[in-house]
Protein backbone atom coordinates (compact mmCIF):
# COMPACT_ATOMS: atom_id res chain seq x y z
CA UNK A 1 0.00 0.00 0.00
CA UNK A 2 2.77 2.69 1.10
CA UNK A 3 4.73 1.46 -1.74
CA UNK A 4 1.70 2.15 -4.03
CA UNK A 5 1.46 6.00 -2.54
CA UNK A 6 5.04 6.14 -2.61
CA UNK A 7 5.01 5.17 -6.90
CA UNK A 8 2.05 7.85 -7.34
CA UNK A 9 2.79 10.55 -9.66
CA UNK A 10 2.00 13.36 -7.32
CA UNK A 11 4.57 12.18 -4.88
CA UNK A 12 7.26 11.37 -7.33
CA UNK A 13 7.04 14.57 -9.08
CA UNK A 14 10.17 16.01 -8.55
CA UNK A 15 9.33 19.96 -8.70
CA UNK A 16 7.20 19.01 -5.44
CA UNK A 17 9.98 17.04 -4.12
CA UNK A 18 12.41 19.85 -4.68
CA UNK A 19 9.81 22.58 -3.19
CA UNK A 20 9.40 20.15 -0.33
CA UNK A 21 13.18 19.95 0.50
CA UNK A 22 14.10 23.25 0.02
CA UNK A 23 11.23 25.01 2.17
CA UNK A 24 11.83 22.54 5.22
CA UNK A 25 15.98 23.19 5.01
CA UNK A 26 15.27 26.88 5.30
CA UNK A 27 14.96 28.94 8.74
CA UNK A 28 12.67 31.42 7.10
CA UNK A 29 9.93 28.87 7.23
CA UNK A 30 10.45 29.07 10.64
CA UNK A 31 10.33 32.20 10.18
CA UNK A 32 7.23 32.74 8.21
CA UNK A 33 5.19 30.20 9.94
CA UNK A 34 5.82 31.84 14.02
CA UNK A 35 4.64 35.01 12.50
CA UNK A 36 2.05 34.22 11.10
CA UNK A 37 0.44 32.23 14.33
CA UNK A 38 1.79 35.70 16.50
CA UNK A 39 -0.08 37.99 14.61
CA UNK A 40 -2.92 35.60 14.36
CA UNK A 41 -3.08 34.80 17.88
CA UNK A 42 -2.60 38.87 19.03
CA UNK A 43 -5.46 39.66 16.72
CA UNK A 44 -7.16 37.36 18.45
CA UNK A 45 -6.49 37.56 22.08
CA UNK A 46 -7.00 41.03 21.47
CA UNK A 47 -10.17 40.19 19.78
CA UNK A 48 -11.44 38.32 23.11
CA UNK A 49 -10.05 40.38 25.20
CA UNK A 50 -11.91 43.77 23.76
CA UNK A 51 -15.01 41.48 23.61
CA UNK A 52 -15.11 40.52 26.82
CA UNK A 53 -14.77 43.99 28.54
CA UNK A 54 -18.03 44.89 28.03
CA UNK A 55 -19.97 41.60 28.28
CA UNK A 56 -20.46 38.53 30.59
CA UNK A 57 -18.48 36.18 29.35
CA UNK A 58 -20.84 32.81 28.61
CA UNK A 59 -18.49 30.24 27.06
CA UNK A 60 -19.82 28.48 24.46
CA UNK A 61 -22.97 30.87 22.90
CA UNK A 62 -20.53 33.22 21.43
CA UNK A 63 -19.70 32.78 17.56
CA UNK A 64 -18.85 36.25 16.60
CA UNK A 65 -15.49 35.76 18.18
CA UNK A 66 -14.40 32.59 15.56
CA UNK A 67 -16.10 34.20 12.94
CA UNK A 68 -14.03 37.15 13.29
CA UNK A 69 -11.11 34.72 13.45
CA UNK A 70 -12.22 32.90 10.26
CA UNK A 71 -11.99 36.50 8.96
CA UNK A 72 -8.81 37.82 10.05
CA UNK A 73 -6.97 34.34 9.04
CA UNK A 74 -9.25 34.97 5.71
CA UNK A 75 -7.38 38.35 4.81
CA UNK A 76 -4.14 36.95 6.02
CA UNK A 77 -4.53 33.92 3.65
CA UNK A 78 -5.14 36.45 1.02
CA UNK A 79 -1.58 38.13 1.48
CA UNK A 80 0.36 34.67 1.77
CA UNK A 81 -1.30 32.81 -1.04
CA UNK A 82 -0.20 35.20 -3.57
CA UNK A 83 3.35 36.26 -2.00
CA UNK A 84 4.29 32.72 -2.14
CA UNK A 85 3.18 31.96 -5.22
CA UNK A 86 4.57 35.60 -7.07
CA UNK A 87 8.32 34.33 -6.92
CA UNK A 88 7.33 31.22 -8.04
CA UNK A 89 8.22 31.19 -11.74
CA UNK A 90 9.90 34.62 -11.69
CA UNK A 91 12.36 33.53 -8.64
CA UNK A 92 13.35 30.70 -11.15
CA UNK A 93 14.06 33.03 -13.82
CA UNK A 94 16.15 35.44 -11.64
CA UNK A 95 18.10 32.48 -10.19
CA UNK A 96 18.87 31.28 -13.72
CA UNK A 97 17.37 27.97 -13.49
CA UNK A 98 13.92 28.35 -15.72
CA UNK A 99 15.69 27.41 -19.40
CA UNK A 100 17.29 24.38 -17.78
CA UNK A 101 13.79 23.48 -16.57
CA UNK A 102 12.26 24.25 -19.88
CA UNK A 103 14.49 21.85 -21.89
CA UNK A 104 13.10 18.84 -19.65
CA UNK A 105 10.19 16.57 -20.31
CA UNK A 106 8.24 18.71 -18.07
CA UNK A 107 5.79 20.54 -19.68
CA UNK A 108 4.97 24.26 -18.84
CA UNK A 109 1.35 23.04 -17.04
CA UNK A 110 3.35 20.64 -14.88
CA UNK A 111 5.82 23.06 -13.89
CA UNK A 112 3.14 25.50 -13.01
CA UNK A 113 0.71 23.13 -11.37
CA UNK A 114 3.43 21.65 -9.40
CA UNK A 115 4.51 25.09 -8.12
CA UNK A 116 1.29 25.80 -7.14
CA UNK A 117 0.48 22.84 -5.26
CA UNK A 118 3.88 23.17 -3.11
CA UNK A 119 3.10 26.49 -1.97
CA UNK A 120 -0.89 25.41 -1.26
CA UNK A 121 0.91 22.74 0.92
CA UNK A 122 2.83 24.77 2.47
CA UNK A 123 -0.66 27.19 3.23
CA UNK A 124 -2.11 23.91 4.11
CA UNK A 125 0.75 23.84 6.61
CA UNK A 126 0.31 27.20 7.87
CA UNK A 127 -3.43 26.85 8.03
CA UNK A 128 -2.84 23.62 10.58
CA UNK A 129 -0.69 24.77 12.68
CA UNK A 130 -3.59 27.90 13.64
CA UNK A 131 -5.90 24.85 14.96
CA UNK A 132 -4.92 25.12 18.21
CA UNK A 133 -6.08 28.64 18.05
CA UNK A 134 -8.91 27.84 17.30
CA UNK A 135 -9.19 25.34 20.13
CA UNK A 136 -8.83 28.56 22.61
CA UNK A 137 -11.45 29.99 20.09
CA UNK A 138 -14.30 27.38 21.03
CA UNK A 139 -13.91 28.07 24.68
CA UNK A 140 -15.38 31.37 24.07
CA UNK A 141 -17.90 30.28 21.24
CA UNK A 142 -18.66 27.50 19.67
CA UNK A 143 -19.58 26.42 15.60
CA UNK A 144 -20.95 22.91 14.58
CA UNK A 145 -17.77 21.20 12.86
CA UNK A 146 -19.60 21.06 9.56
CA UNK A 147 -19.41 24.30 9.52
CA UNK A 148 -15.33 24.37 10.18
CA UNK A 149 -15.19 22.00 7.83
CA UNK A 150 -16.92 23.95 4.78
CA UNK A 151 -14.41 27.54 6.14
CA UNK A 152 -11.66 25.31 5.40
CA UNK A 153 -13.31 24.43 1.96
CA UNK A 154 -14.00 27.68 1.17
CA UNK A 155 -10.12 29.02 2.62
CA UNK A 156 -9.10 25.99 -0.02
CA UNK A 157 -11.26 28.04 -3.13
CA UNK A 158 -9.51 31.32 -2.02
CA UNK A 159 -5.74 30.30 -1.71
CA UNK A 160 -6.01 28.50 -5.31
CA UNK A 161 -7.84 31.12 -6.50
CA UNK A 162 -5.57 33.87 -4.71
CA UNK A 163 -2.54 31.72 -5.64
CA UNK A 164 -3.09 31.54 -9.48
CA UNK A 165 -3.40 35.45 -9.67
CA UNK A 166 -0.05 35.22 -7.66
CA UNK A 167 1.68 32.46 -10.10
CA UNK A 168 0.20 34.10 -13.45
CA UNK A 169 1.80 37.60 -11.82
CA UNK A 170 5.11 35.59 -11.41
CA UNK A 171 5.02 33.91 -15.12
CA UNK A 172 4.28 37.47 -16.79
CA UNK A 173 6.52 39.76 -14.65
CA UNK A 174 10.27 39.00 -15.22
CA UNK A 175 10.76 40.38 -11.47
CA UNK A 176 9.45 38.80 -8.60
CA UNK A 177 9.46 42.41 -6.94
CA UNK A 178 7.16 43.55 -10.19
CA UNK A 179 4.83 40.34 -9.81
CA UNK A 180 4.28 41.71 -5.86
CA UNK A 181 4.32 44.90 -6.10
CA UNK A 182 1.61 44.35 -8.61
CA UNK A 183 0.16 42.16 -6.60
CA UNK A 184 0.08 44.52 -4.11
CA UNK A 185 -1.81 47.00 -6.06
CA UNK A 186 -4.54 43.98 -7.31
CA UNK A 187 -5.14 44.07 -3.43
CA UNK A 188 -5.71 47.75 -2.88
CA UNK A 189 -7.86 47.37 -5.43
CA UNK A 190 -9.51 44.60 -4.24
CA UNK A 191 -9.66 46.62 -1.55
CA UNK A 192 -11.43 49.53 -3.03
CA UNK A 193 -14.32 47.98 -4.79
CA UNK A 194 -14.92 45.86 -1.09
CA UNK A 195 -15.12 49.63 0.27
CA UNK A 196 -17.59 50.42 -2.55
CA UNK A 197 -20.10 47.32 -2.27
CA UNK A 198 -19.99 48.32 1.18
CA UNK A 199 -21.15 51.74 0.77
CA UNK A 200 -23.55 50.02 -1.87
CA UNK A 201 -24.92 47.85 0.68
CA UNK A 202 -27.76 50.48 2.26
CA UNK A 203 -28.90 49.90 -1.87
CA UNK A 204 -28.64 46.56 -1.80
CA UNK A 205 -32.94 46.48 -1.32
CA UNK A 206 -33.45 48.40 -4.52
CA UNK A 207 -30.94 46.59 -6.79
CA UNK A 208 -30.78 42.98 -6.01
CA UNK A 209 -28.53 41.92 -8.96
CA UNK A 210 -25.94 43.52 -7.05
CA UNK A 211 -25.75 40.13 -5.36
CA UNK A 212 -23.77 38.83 -8.68
CA UNK A 213 -21.33 41.38 -7.42
CA UNK A 214 -21.37 41.01 -3.88
CA UNK A 215 -21.17 37.40 -3.52
CA UNK A 216 -17.83 37.73 -5.06
CA UNK A 217 -16.54 39.30 -1.63
CA UNK A 218 -14.44 36.25 0.10
CA UNK A 219 -15.35 37.73 3.54
CA UNK A 220 -19.41 37.72 2.57
CA UNK A 221 -19.22 34.38 1.97
CA UNK A 222 -16.88 33.33 5.38
CA UNK A 223 -20.39 35.41 6.98
CA UNK A 224 -22.96 33.57 4.96
CA UNK A 225 -21.23 29.88 6.00
CA UNK A 226 -21.90 30.54 9.83
CA UNK A 227 -24.85 33.03 8.83
CA UNK A 228 -26.61 31.41 5.84
CA UNK A 229 -29.81 33.56 6.64
CA UNK A 230 -28.14 36.63 7.02
CA UNK A 231 -29.69 40.05 5.81
CA UNK A 232 -28.47 39.92 2.59
CA UNK A 233 -27.90 36.20 1.45
CA UNK A 234 -31.26 35.27 3.04
CA UNK A 235 -33.29 38.01 2.01
CA UNK A 236 -36.11 36.99 -0.06
CA UNK A 237 -34.90 39.16 -3.28
CA UNK A 238 -31.57 37.32 -3.46
CA UNK A 239 -31.56 36.68 -7.57
CA UNK A 240 -29.02 33.81 -6.69
CA UNK A 241 -29.92 30.28 -8.52
CA UNK A 242 -27.16 28.86 -6.14
CA UNK A 243 -25.71 29.23 -2.77
CA UNK A 244 -23.11 32.19 -2.65
CA UNK A 245 -20.24 30.05 -1.99
CA UNK A 246 -20.93 27.75 -5.22
CA UNK A 247 -21.42 31.03 -7.07
CA UNK A 248 -18.38 32.28 -5.61
CA UNK A 249 -16.14 29.19 -6.25
CA UNK A 250 -17.11 28.73 -9.64
CA UNK A 251 -16.28 32.42 -10.30
CA UNK A 252 -12.77 32.03 -9.22
CA UNK A 253 -12.12 28.60 -9.98
CA UNK A 254 -13.26 29.42 -13.88
CA UNK A 255 -11.14 32.45 -13.27
CA UNK A 256 -8.26 30.62 -11.95
CA UNK A 257 -8.01 28.29 -14.77
CA UNK A 258 -8.08 31.09 -17.34
CA UNK A 259 -5.14 32.24 -15.08
CA UNK A 260 -3.54 28.87 -15.21
CA UNK A 261 -4.32 28.53 -19.24
CA UNK A 262 -3.05 32.02 -19.97
CA UNK A 263 0.69 31.40 -18.08
CA UNK A 264 1.03 27.93 -19.94
CA UNK A 265 1.00 29.93 -22.53
CA UNK A 266 3.22 32.79 -21.43
CA UNK A 267 5.49 30.26 -20.25
CA UNK A 268 5.95 27.77 -23.27
CA UNK A 269 9.24 28.64 -24.98
CA UNK A 270 8.07 27.47 -28.67
CA UNK A 271 4.56 27.68 -30.11
CA UNK A 272 4.19 25.86 -33.04
CA UNK A 273 3.44 27.54 -36.15
CA UNK A 274 0.06 26.19 -36.73
CA UNK A 275 -0.66 28.74 -38.96
CA UNK A 276 2.43 28.32 -40.83
CA UNK A 277 1.66 24.84 -41.18
CA UNK A 278 -2.19 25.06 -42.34
CA UNK A 279 -0.27 26.92 -45.52
CA UNK A 280 2.00 24.68 -45.76
CA UNK A 281 -0.60 21.87 -45.69
CA UNK A 282 -3.20 24.03 -48.21
CA UNK A 283 0.08 24.34 -50.60
CA UNK A 284 0.24 20.67 -50.57
CA UNK A 285 -3.32 19.69 -51.34
CA UNK A 286 -3.65 22.51 -53.87
CA UNK A 287 -0.56 22.05 -56.27
CA UNK B 1 23.14 15.66 -36.12
CA UNK B 2 22.09 19.31 -35.95
CA UNK B 3 21.23 21.37 -39.08
CA UNK B 4 19.84 25.28 -39.22
CA UNK B 5 18.60 26.12 -43.08
CA UNK B 6 18.08 29.98 -43.57
CA UNK B 7 17.83 30.92 -39.45
CA UNK B 8 16.80 33.90 -38.75
CA UNK B 9 15.69 35.74 -35.26
CA UNK B 10 15.37 39.42 -34.89
CA UNK B 11 14.41 41.02 -32.23
CA UNK B 12 12.85 44.45 -33.49
CA UNK B 13 14.73 45.65 -35.93
CA UNK B 14 17.86 44.03 -34.72
CA UNK B 15 18.85 40.45 -36.57
CA UNK B 16 20.40 38.40 -33.71
CA UNK B 17 20.29 35.87 -35.60
CA UNK B 18 20.46 36.26 -40.01
CA UNK B 19 19.96 33.50 -42.74
CA UNK B 20 22.35 30.84 -40.62
CA UNK B 21 22.66 27.80 -42.96
CA UNK B 22 24.63 25.19 -41.09
CA UNK B 23 24.94 21.08 -40.90
CA UNK B 24 27.05 19.27 -38.12
CA UNK B 25 27.64 15.41 -38.65
CA UNK B 26 26.78 12.71 -36.06
CA UNK B 27 29.45 12.37 -33.29
CA UNK B 28 31.59 15.05 -34.54
CA UNK B 29 32.03 18.24 -32.13
CA UNK B 30 31.68 21.74 -33.68
CA UNK B 31 33.27 24.74 -31.85
CA UNK B 32 30.84 27.77 -32.28
CA UNK B 33 33.14 31.00 -32.71
CA UNK B 34 32.32 34.74 -32.52
CA UNK B 35 32.69 38.19 -30.54
CA UNK B 36 30.34 38.69 -27.66
CA UNK B 37 26.79 39.63 -29.28
CA UNK B 38 27.70 37.20 -32.47
CA UNK B 39 24.48 35.32 -32.28
CA UNK B 40 25.84 32.56 -30.90
CA UNK B 41 23.85 32.21 -27.60
CA UNK B 42 20.70 32.46 -29.56
CA UNK B 43 21.22 30.25 -31.99
CA UNK B 44 21.81 27.54 -29.49
CA UNK B 45 18.68 28.59 -27.58
CA UNK B 46 16.85 27.77 -30.81
CA UNK B 47 18.39 25.05 -30.98
CA UNK B 48 17.37 23.68 -27.19
CA UNK B 49 13.78 25.05 -27.89
CA UNK B 50 13.92 27.49 -25.83
CA UNK B 51 13.59 30.48 -28.81
CA UNK B 52 11.14 30.42 -31.77
CA UNK B 53 12.93 31.58 -34.51
CA UNK B 54 11.63 34.62 -36.93
CA UNK B 55 12.41 32.63 -39.75
CA UNK B 56 14.30 29.60 -41.17
CA UNK B 57 13.88 26.65 -39.70
CA UNK B 58 16.39 24.46 -37.07
CA UNK B 59 16.59 20.66 -36.80
CA UNK B 60 18.03 18.39 -34.12
CA UNK B 61 17.97 14.96 -35.16
CA UNK B 62 15.91 15.40 -37.94
CA UNK B 63 13.29 16.82 -35.71
CA UNK B 64 12.01 20.63 -36.30
CA UNK B 65 12.36 22.82 -32.94
CA UNK B 66 9.41 24.48 -33.44
CA UNK B 67 7.44 21.46 -34.69
CA UNK B 68 8.45 18.74 -32.35
CA UNK B 69 10.22 20.35 -29.22
CA UNK B 70 9.29 17.07 -27.25
CA UNK B 71 11.25 14.96 -29.60
CA UNK B 72 14.25 17.59 -29.56
CA UNK B 73 14.48 17.99 -25.31
CA UNK B 74 15.07 13.97 -25.39
CA UNK B 75 17.98 14.32 -27.89
CA UNK B 76 20.10 17.46 -25.96
CA UNK B 77 21.48 18.41 -22.75
CA UNK B 78 22.03 22.16 -23.23
CA UNK B 79 24.00 23.67 -21.05
CA UNK B 80 23.75 27.77 -20.89
CA UNK B 81 26.37 30.48 -20.70
CA UNK B 82 25.18 31.43 -17.38
CA UNK B 83 22.83 29.07 -15.07
CA UNK B 84 21.82 29.01 -11.69
CA UNK B 85 21.59 25.70 -9.56
CA UNK B 86 19.65 25.00 -6.21
CA UNK B 87 21.95 25.86 -3.28
CA UNK B 88 19.57 24.12 -0.64
CA UNK B 89 20.46 20.61 -2.43
CA UNK B 90 22.94 18.10 -2.43
CA UNK B 91 25.02 17.24 -5.56
CA UNK B 92 23.46 14.13 -5.80
CA UNK B 93 20.04 15.79 -4.86
CA UNK B 94 20.50 18.00 -7.53
CA UNK B 95 21.07 15.63 -10.43
CA UNK B 96 18.06 13.14 -8.54
CA UNK B 97 15.99 16.43 -9.31
CA UNK B 98 16.85 16.41 -13.17
CA UNK B 99 16.69 12.94 -13.17
CA UNK B 100 12.92 13.11 -12.27
CA UNK B 101 12.60 16.23 -14.57
CA UNK B 102 13.79 13.63 -17.54
CA UNK B 103 11.85 10.74 -15.97
CA UNK B 104 14.83 8.57 -15.80
CA UNK B 105 13.64 4.90 -14.22
CA UNK B 106 13.74 5.64 -10.14
CA UNK B 107 15.70 2.00 -9.98
CA UNK B 108 18.55 3.42 -12.47
CA UNK B 109 18.89 6.62 -11.24
CA UNK B 110 21.46 5.92 -7.88
CA UNK B 111 23.78 4.21 -9.99
CA UNK B 112 23.59 6.46 -12.90
CA UNK B 113 24.20 9.57 -10.54
CA UNK B 114 27.23 7.51 -9.11
CA UNK B 115 28.78 7.31 -12.81
CA UNK B 116 27.99 10.98 -13.97
CA UNK B 117 29.83 12.34 -10.63
CA UNK B 118 32.79 9.90 -11.17
CA UNK B 119 33.20 11.04 -14.85
CA UNK B 120 33.34 14.47 -13.83
CA UNK B 121 34.82 14.12 -11.02
CA UNK B 122 32.78 15.34 -7.81
CA UNK B 123 32.29 11.48 -6.21
CA UNK B 124 33.69 13.62 -3.53
CA UNK B 125 31.36 15.94 -3.16
CA UNK B 126 28.42 13.73 -3.61
CA UNK B 127 26.70 14.81 -0.57
CA UNK B 128 28.06 18.56 -0.22
CA UNK B 129 25.36 20.93 -0.41
CA UNK B 130 25.70 22.35 -4.58
CA UNK B 131 26.15 26.31 -2.77
CA UNK B 132 29.45 25.02 -1.30
CA UNK B 133 31.08 23.91 -4.38
CA UNK B 134 33.38 25.99 -6.55
CA UNK B 135 32.52 27.91 -10.26
CA UNK B 136 34.63 24.94 -11.63
CA UNK B 137 33.06 22.39 -9.95
CA UNK B 138 29.03 23.95 -10.49
CA UNK B 139 30.12 23.81 -14.00
CA UNK B 140 31.40 20.34 -14.09
CA UNK B 141 28.33 18.95 -12.31
CA UNK B 142 26.19 21.03 -14.75
CA UNK B 143 27.49 19.13 -17.34
CA UNK B 144 26.39 16.36 -15.43
CA UNK B 145 23.11 17.28 -15.51
CA UNK B 146 23.26 18.05 -19.12
CA UNK B 147 23.94 13.86 -19.60
CA UNK B 148 21.32 12.81 -16.85
CA UNK B 149 19.10 11.20 -19.56
CA UNK B 150 22.02 10.50 -22.16
CA UNK B 151 21.33 12.55 -24.69
CA UNK B 152 23.07 12.06 -28.21
CA UNK B 153 23.94 15.78 -28.64
CA UNK B 154 25.18 17.92 -25.92
CA UNK B 155 24.56 21.77 -26.81
CA UNK B 156 27.36 23.75 -24.16
CA UNK B 157 27.34 27.39 -24.66
CA UNK B 158 30.77 28.72 -22.97
CA UNK B 159 31.11 25.94 -20.57
CA UNK B 160 34.66 26.94 -19.74
CA UNK B 161 33.72 30.90 -19.11
CA UNK B 162 34.94 32.29 -16.07
CA UNK B 163 37.14 29.21 -14.86
CA UNK B 164 40.64 29.08 -13.68
CA UNK B 165 43.24 27.22 -15.73
CA UNK B 166 43.04 24.25 -14.07
CA UNK B 167 39.17 24.17 -14.09
CA UNK B 168 39.38 24.70 -17.34
CA UNK B 169 41.86 21.73 -18.15
CA UNK B 170 39.77 19.51 -16.67
CA UNK B 171 36.59 20.73 -18.62
CA UNK B 172 38.37 19.61 -21.78
CA UNK B 173 39.66 16.27 -20.86
CA UNK B 174 35.89 15.62 -19.69
CA UNK B 175 34.80 16.95 -23.16
CA UNK B 176 37.59 14.97 -24.78
CA UNK B 177 36.00 11.72 -22.74
CA UNK B 178 32.25 12.52 -24.22
CA UNK B 179 33.04 13.07 -27.83
CA UNK B 180 35.20 9.48 -27.39
CA UNK B 181 31.67 8.35 -26.25
CA UNK B 182 30.30 9.26 -29.69
CA UNK B 183 28.44 12.89 -28.50
CA UNK B 184 27.38 15.00 -31.41
CA UNK B 185 28.61 18.69 -29.27
CA UNK B 186 28.30 21.72 -30.21
CA UNK B 187 30.31 23.92 -27.97
CA UNK B 188 30.65 27.88 -27.80
CA UNK B 189 33.99 29.36 -26.65
CA UNK B 190 36.20 32.46 -26.87
CA UNK B 191 39.65 30.69 -26.05
CA UNK B 192 39.85 29.41 -29.80
CA UNK B 193 42.99 27.40 -29.07
CA UNK B 194 40.93 25.34 -26.94
CA UNK B 195 38.57 24.48 -29.07
CA UNK B 196 40.88 23.65 -32.19
CA UNK B 197 42.04 21.11 -29.84
CA UNK B 198 38.52 19.45 -29.32
CA UNK B 199 36.68 20.50 -32.14
CA UNK B 200 36.63 18.40 -35.93
CA UNK B 201 34.75 21.91 -37.35
CA UNK B 202 34.84 25.38 -36.70
CA UNK B 203 32.51 27.90 -37.41
CA UNK B 204 32.95 31.32 -37.05
CA UNK B 205 29.73 33.98 -36.61
CA UNK B 206 29.79 37.54 -36.86
CA UNK B 207 26.51 40.02 -36.56
CA UNK B 208 24.31 36.75 -36.71
CA UNK B 209 26.02 35.56 -39.87
CA UNK B 210 28.22 32.79 -40.47
CA UNK B 211 31.50 34.30 -42.08
CA UNK B 212 33.40 31.66 -41.95
CA UNK B 213 33.01 27.20 -41.38
CA UNK B 214 35.41 24.58 -42.29
CA UNK B 215 37.44 21.82 -40.84
CA UNK B 216 39.74 23.23 -38.02
CA UNK B 217 43.18 22.23 -39.88
CA UNK B 218 41.56 24.11 -42.83
CA UNK B 219 39.62 27.66 -41.57
CA UNK B 220 43.20 29.29 -41.55
CA UNK B 221 43.62 28.77 -45.25
CA UNK B 222 39.87 28.95 -46.34
CA UNK B 223 39.53 31.96 -44.29
CA UNK B 224 42.40 33.40 -46.20
CA UNK B 225 41.61 33.83 -49.31
CA UNK B 226 44.17 36.68 -48.51
CA UNK B 227 46.81 36.73 -46.31
CA UNK B 228 47.42 38.64 -43.49
CA UNK B 229 50.78 41.18 -43.46
CA UNK B 230 51.88 42.85 -40.18
CA UNK B 231 54.22 46.14 -41.18
CA UNK B 232 55.59 47.57 -38.04
CA UNK B 233 56.90 51.08 -38.78
CA UNK B 234 58.44 53.60 -36.33
CA UNK B 235 56.30 56.41 -37.47
CA UNK B 236 53.68 57.76 -39.94
CA UNK B 237 51.68 54.97 -39.44
CA UNK B 238 48.01 56.03 -39.96
CA UNK B 239 50.05 57.69 -43.47
CA UNK B 240 51.70 54.46 -44.63
CA UNK B 241 48.17 53.24 -43.74
CA UNK B 242 46.17 55.09 -46.43
CA UNK B 243 49.00 54.52 -48.67
CA UNK B 244 48.59 51.04 -49.10
CA UNK B 245 45.07 51.62 -49.04
CA UNK B 246 45.30 52.87 -52.19
CA UNK B 247 46.32 49.86 -53.64
CA UNK B 248 43.32 47.59 -55.19
CA UNK B 249 45.29 44.26 -53.85
CA UNK B 250 44.51 45.48 -50.21
CA UNK B 251 41.17 45.13 -49.32
CA UNK B 252 41.13 46.17 -45.31
CA UNK B 253 44.00 48.33 -42.87
CA UNK B 254 44.06 47.88 -39.27
CA UNK B 255 46.16 49.81 -36.47
CA UNK B 256 47.35 48.06 -33.61
CA UNK B 257 50.31 49.74 -31.81
CA UNK B 258 52.74 50.90 -34.14
CA UNK B 259 51.93 48.14 -36.65
CA UNK B 260 49.62 47.71 -39.56
CA UNK B 261 47.14 44.36 -39.93
CA UNK B 262 47.14 44.62 -44.12
CA UNK B 263 43.99 42.12 -45.45
CA UNK B 264 46.42 41.63 -48.93
CA UNK B 265 44.64 39.38 -51.78
CA UNK B 266 47.52 39.75 -53.98
CA UNK B 267 50.70 37.18 -54.91
CA UNK B 268 54.37 37.47 -53.69
CA UNK B 269 55.51 39.76 -56.67
CA UNK B 270 52.96 42.49 -55.52
CA UNK B 271 53.63 41.89 -51.62
CA UNK B 272 57.18 42.85 -52.89
CA UNK B 273 55.56 45.63 -54.68
CA UNK B 274 54.16 46.66 -51.50
CA UNK B 275 57.41 46.95 -49.93
CA UNK B 276 58.95 48.71 -52.02
CA UNK B 277 56.45 51.56 -52.48
CA UNK B 278 56.33 52.12 -48.52
CA UNK B 279 60.66 52.12 -48.83
CA UNK B 280 60.42 54.62 -51.60
CA UNK B 281 57.96 56.73 -49.98
CA UNK B 282 60.54 57.27 -46.85
CA UNK B 283 58.77 55.39 -44.55
CA UNK B 284 60.41 53.71 -41.47
CA UNK B 285 59.73 50.24 -41.97
CA UNK B 286 60.87 48.32 -38.57
CA UNK B 287 59.27 44.86 -39.73
CA UNK B 288 57.32 43.39 -42.78
CA UNK B 289 56.07 40.06 -42.34
CA UNK B 290 53.23 37.76 -43.09
CA UNK B 291 51.28 36.96 -40.16
CA UNK B 292 51.07 33.50 -39.12
CA UNK B 293 47.71 31.45 -39.74
CA UNK B 294 46.56 30.68 -36.33
CA UNK B 295 42.97 30.53 -35.43
CA UNK B 296 43.28 33.64 -33.18
CA UNK B 297 44.45 35.76 -35.90
CA UNK B 298 42.32 34.18 -38.19
CA UNK B 299 39.48 35.09 -35.73
CA UNK B 300 40.43 38.58 -35.48
CA UNK B 301 41.01 38.95 -39.11
CA UNK B 302 37.69 37.99 -40.24
CA UNK B 303 36.04 39.41 -37.19
CA UNK B 304 35.28 43.22 -36.59
CA UNK B 305 34.02 42.63 -32.97
CA UNK B 306 30.57 44.29 -33.79
CA UNK B 307 28.63 44.17 -30.43
CA UNK B 308 31.59 43.10 -28.15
Amino acid sequence: MIQKLMSLEFVTNPILLREFRSRMRTPKTVVLICLYLAILGGLTMAFIFVNNISSVVRPGENKYIFLAVAIIQLILLAFVAPGLTAGAISGERERQTLNILLTTHLSPFKILLSKLISSMAFIWLVLFSTLPLYAIVLLHGGVAPIKLLAMFAFYLVVIISFGMIGLFCSTWFKRTGIALFLLGGTAVLGEMINMFMNALTGVYAQRPSLMYIMALNPVYNVWQIFEPDGYMFGASSNPLIMPPWLYFSLVYLSSSTLLMWLSVRLLTPVKRRRSEKRIEQQQEVSP
Amino acid sequence: MIRTVGLTKRYGNYKAVDDLSMHIEKGSCFGFVGPNGAGKSTTMSVLATLLEPTAGHAYVGGYDVVEEPAKVRQLIGYMPDFFGVYDSLTAVEYLEFYAGAYKVPKENRSALIKDLLELVNLSGKADAFVDTLSRGMKQRLGLARCLIHDPEVLILDEPASGLDPRARIEMKEILKALRGMGKTILISSHILPELAEMCDTIGIIEQGKMIALAPVDQIAAQVAGHRVLRIRLLDRIEEAGYLLEQSELVTNVDIEGNALLVTYTGDDNGQVTLLASLVSGGYPVLSYAEEAGNLEEVFLTVTKGVGS
